[in-house]
């Protein structure tokens, strides 16, 4: 919770220094920082940390108390968010 | 500077942090430099900075772009980053390129402190079951 609170406060800051002009930009963004992490996650956890693929999953079943795909919810939509935020102020 | 000062700190930090970070692991081999010269050809390209760029990237042409480079004219801004590395690249992925390592260190920071404090808390439990 304490990393979905602070990508979330990474966004509100820098959405407008990486300077998204729509939101559908904005949520590309967002995608974009998933899909790395992801790829990031998984590659690096299993090919330099020798983590069995089984083990790297498990951490994305939220049925078994896994709160870790809330963090790639944040990721998601945060650059969103604050665009609209600083667009509705 | 096309980042602006923020840029700069930021690619700085994130240069620093992922050279450490590699070394650590032993992917980055000090005495091979190649992979860190590509990392700072990439973080150098965030700045914007294109004369640094042009040095890096050739540091043995000595005529044509090489003495563009650092006379500061004009002329210096003919030479496109874009045309030396990364293509497709523009300054907003790229920005958002820097947030995410930015992220991802946060991340890896949060994982490091959790461990921690698992750690601390087991040993703290075996402290009191012995003491019992």
């Amino acid at each position: 919770m304490i990393l979905c609170a602070a990508i979330i406060l990474v966004a509100w800051f820098s959405t407008s220094w990486i300077g998204p002009q729509s939101g559908r930009e904005a949520f590309l963004i967002g995608m974009l920082w998933v899909v790395l992490t992801v790829a990031f996650e998984l590659l690096a956890g299993h090919y330099a940390f020798g983590n069995s693929w089984e083990k790297l999953i498990a951490d994305y079943n939220l049925f078994r108390g896994r709160i870790w795909l809330l963090v790639f919810v944040a990721t998601l939509l945060a650059p969103l968010w604050a665009f609209w935020q600083k667009h509705a102020a | 500077m096309s980042l602006g000062p923020l840029g700069l700190v930021l690619s700085a930090l994130v240069l620093g942090t992922l050279v450490w970070v590699l070394t650590d692991y032993g992917i980055l081999d000090p005495d091979r430099p190649s992979l860190l010269a590509w990392i700072s050809l990439i973080i150098i390209d965030h700045t914007g900075y294109r004369p640094l760029l042009v040095a890096v990237a050739h540091p043995h042409d000595r005529s044509g772009r090489g003495r563009l480079k650092f006379s500061g004219a004009p002329a210096a801004e003919t030479i496109s980053t874009k045309d030396l590395i990364l293509p497709c690249f523009n300054r907003m992925l790229l920005r958002a390129l820097t947030i995410w390592l930015l992220l991802l260190i946060l991340a890896v920071l949060n994982g490091a402190v959790r461990e921690a404090f698992i750690r601390h808390d087991s040993a703290n439990r075996q402290g009191t079951s012995q003491a019992r």
